[in-house]
């Protein structure tokens, strides 16, 4: 890449510049170096640098005023000497964290109530309309104990990236509080005979792909993770209620249902869908074109999620038996 | 949610109906029920990005409780806009901040260290291994690099910087072996420089240049053209070169090393951190403060690569090649 740095070529504050007839003695922080004019050239010389003691000329502006002198290989010479910086930028384009988060949380709002006809088979509505069947439970309580328990594996990566100290504290709190709640879920399908310790399950392809994306974004792209967060701590109070009156109506035990129901309580307690809008809102500055990655990593993963609540629907609905995906 | 100081509104603009205010978002319809719908629609017609939050109850009639009780809702609904601008400053000009401290550090831990000092300065008294080990550990540098490299090829948050660094990587791959044919002179296998082991200086800095570039990826950044020379690095100089021809190493060792740096300087690496950073619209603060901050560790263990290779390398009696316990050289 050809560069053209520093674009309006200055001295740097502390720059001391001292200009005779013949030569310069430019000097900064203890060193520095003396320039010997050329006879032909040396009006234009100490008018060079001392223009570039000012600033607000460009490199172009100054190629085009002093004619006589290699003004490129000058600039390269102090700028090697680290005797230059640049004029002040304008201030980029971009938005305020707490603005990124708006967007994003208006994102997943539109992409969820878009994906209703691309994932029309969900199991919130076969728990709405009580067409919902014991294996379809089982089979959502299955994929829970995937969400939880990859949770610490995929979040981990995140508490090693640099970041402010409160940012770095919410994350480590939120990692803590999502801390061995498989636990939980392995109580609950061990009230209907599974173990997913001893047996071990593979999650369906929609699960593991939330869990791969939050992975990645917690390895390699940390406000993304910031962002997505959100997604998965919806509180979904009606879907909560109405899976336990149909676990009751199927006759599946105490054992499995109080577990998730108490899990469910635990999150919405801790508040946990917040946690975007506390990590954003600390963020002075996001670009316009990580706006834009955010807001497509959020709509993926709201798709994920309705994809999520068709897939469970069908593997687990497609007969009586439930359908385990034992390896 | 502290909603916007001067909040705009994202819906459309609302409408008065008979049963209530009638907002729309993203095709969406939503109806809002207020005791005082007139006082509520001046609010609304004010959320334009400019009016401040705290004079809304003058401009609508409604008292303050009534205004942030409706703002915080609008917000908690997605309806509401912040148009601040953010205060930041460009990355470019954070880089060339960077630039001054990193020079200013180099220039008194790097420049001063014995290694350079005698190698510039009295290159036929230094003892041969010190230039071997330069080489050596050079090497084992270079061998290393993917660990860095390998972290930013991913860089989300831009494409064009994406783009860069894999331009950059491409440009350095396999550079170690170039360097590693310097070794067949010196009786040396490239299997035997393998199985070899670096200094621990030289770990540190690689895995410290590792931990960052997976870490904090924008100060990997900020050291890259510090590690490839520095501004000056793009002539047909280069110090260390200088000084092997000049203790009289023979050409089938300095061979190697003088055509990886005219490759290098080819390339002028030693300007990538600025070309990353001008391609970057800005810096956080508080990210600005920790790249700041973190330039006299990453000058400690730079210098210390060097510090190593002198205390080690010019020390007679120590084996070129550091092997695993129990191994033949």
């Amino acid at each position: 890449m050809a560069l053209d740095l520093p674009r309006r070529p200055v001295f740097r504050p502390g720059v001391d510049l001292v200009i005779s007839e013949r030569s310069a003695d430019v000097g900064y922080r203890g060193g520095g170096c003396v320039i010997d004019f050329e006879d032909g050239s040396a009006v234009q010389a100490g008018r060079l640098l001392e223009t570039l003691r000012s600033g607000g000329a460009s490199r172009h502006d100054l190629v085009r005023e002093f004619t006589k002198l290699p003004v490129s290989d000058v600039l390269h010479q102090l700028d090697v000497q680290g005797l230059l910086t640049d004029a002040v930028s304008t201030a980029p384009a971009g938005i305020t964290g707490g603005q990124a988060y708006r967007r994003a949380r208006r994102c997943y709002v539109a992409t969820m109530a878009a994906s209703g006809p691309c994932y029309p088979r969900q199991l919130s509505t076969a728990l709405t309309d009580e067409t919902v069947t014991r294996a379809q439970l089982i089979g959502y309580a299955i994929e829970y104990y995937h969400v939880v328990a990859y949770c610490p594996r995929v979040l981990a990566p995140a508490l090693a990236h640099a970041d402010d100290h409160e940012s770095m504290m919410l994350l480590r709190r939120f990692f803590q509080s999502e801390m061995n709640h498989d636990r939980m879920l392995v109580r609950s399908l061990a009230a209907v005979g599974i173990d997913p310790v001893k047996t071990p399950l593979l999650p369906l392809p929609s699960t593991f792909a939330m869990m791969a994306s939050l992975g990645v974004y917690a390895t390699q792209f940390p406000l993304a993770l910031k962002a997505v967060l959100f997604v998965l701590e919806e509180p979904q109070p009606e879907f909560n209620e109405s899976f336990i009156a149909n676990g009751r109506r199927l006759g599946l035990p105490d054992g499995f249902i109080e577990p998730i129901a108490r899990h469910s309580d635990v999150n919405e307690g801790e508040s946990h869908e917040d946690i975007s809008r506390e990590l954003l809102e600390r963020i002075t500055y996001v670009s316009t074109e990580e706006c834009v990655e955010l807001e497509k990593v959020v709509a993926d993963m709201a798709e994920q999620l309705a994809a999520a609540g068709q897939e469970m629907c069908d593997w687990y609905g497609s007969s009586a038996e439930l359908r385990l995906r034992t390896w | 949610m502290s909603y916007p100081t001067r909040p705009r509104l994202a819906a459309a603009p609302p409408r008065l109906a008979e049963d209530g205010i009638e907002l729309s978002l993203h095709q969406v319809e939503f109806s809002v029920q207020h005791p005082r719908p007139v006082q509520l629609m001046t609010m609304l017609s004010a959320l334009d990005g400019r009016t401040p939050a705290a004079s809304l109850a003058d401009v609508s009639g409604l008292t303050d409780q009534e205004v942030h009780k409706a703002l915080t809702e609008l917000d908690g609904g997605g309806f509401l806009d912040d148009p601040a601008e953010p205060q930041v400053k460009a990355a470019i000009d954070v880089m060339f901040g960077l630039e001054d401290e990193l020079n200013r550090l180099f220039s008194e831990q790097v420049e001063t260290s014995r290694f350079w000092q005698e190698v510039t300065e009295r290159p036929a008294a230094v003892r041969e291994h010190v230039y071997f080990g330069m080489a050596i550990e050079n090497w084992h540098f270079l061998y290393r690099e993917h660990l860095f490299d390998s972290a930013v090829l991913t860089y989300p948050n831009s494409r064009a910087v994406r783009a860069e660094m894999n331009h950059f990587y491409i440009e350095e791959h396999q550079h170690d072996d170039i360097v590693l044919k310097a070794f067949t002179a010196l009786g040396i296998t490239p299997e035997q420089m393998r199985r070899a082991r670096p200094l621990p200086t030289t770990m540190a800095l690689v895995n410290g240049l590792a931990w960052w570039a997976r870490t904090d990826p924008l100060f990997f950044f900020a050291t890259i053209s510090v590690l490839e020379g520095g501004l000056g690095s793009g002539g047909d100089t280069d110090s260390f070169i200088d000084a092997c021809q000049r203790k009289g190493l023979s050409t089938d060792f300095v061979g190697p090393l003088q055509a990886h740096a005219r490759i290098n300087s080819g390339h002028e690496h030693g300007q990538v951190s600025r070309e990353i950073l001008d391609l970057l619209p800005a810096v956080n603060p508080a990210d600005e403060a920790r790249l700041a901050g973190q330039c006299q560790l990453f000058m400690e263990l730079y210098a210390n690569f060097y510090n190593g290779i002198w205390d080690y390398y010019s020390q007679p009696g120590q084996p070129l090649l550091r092997v695993l316990p129990g191994e033949r050289r």
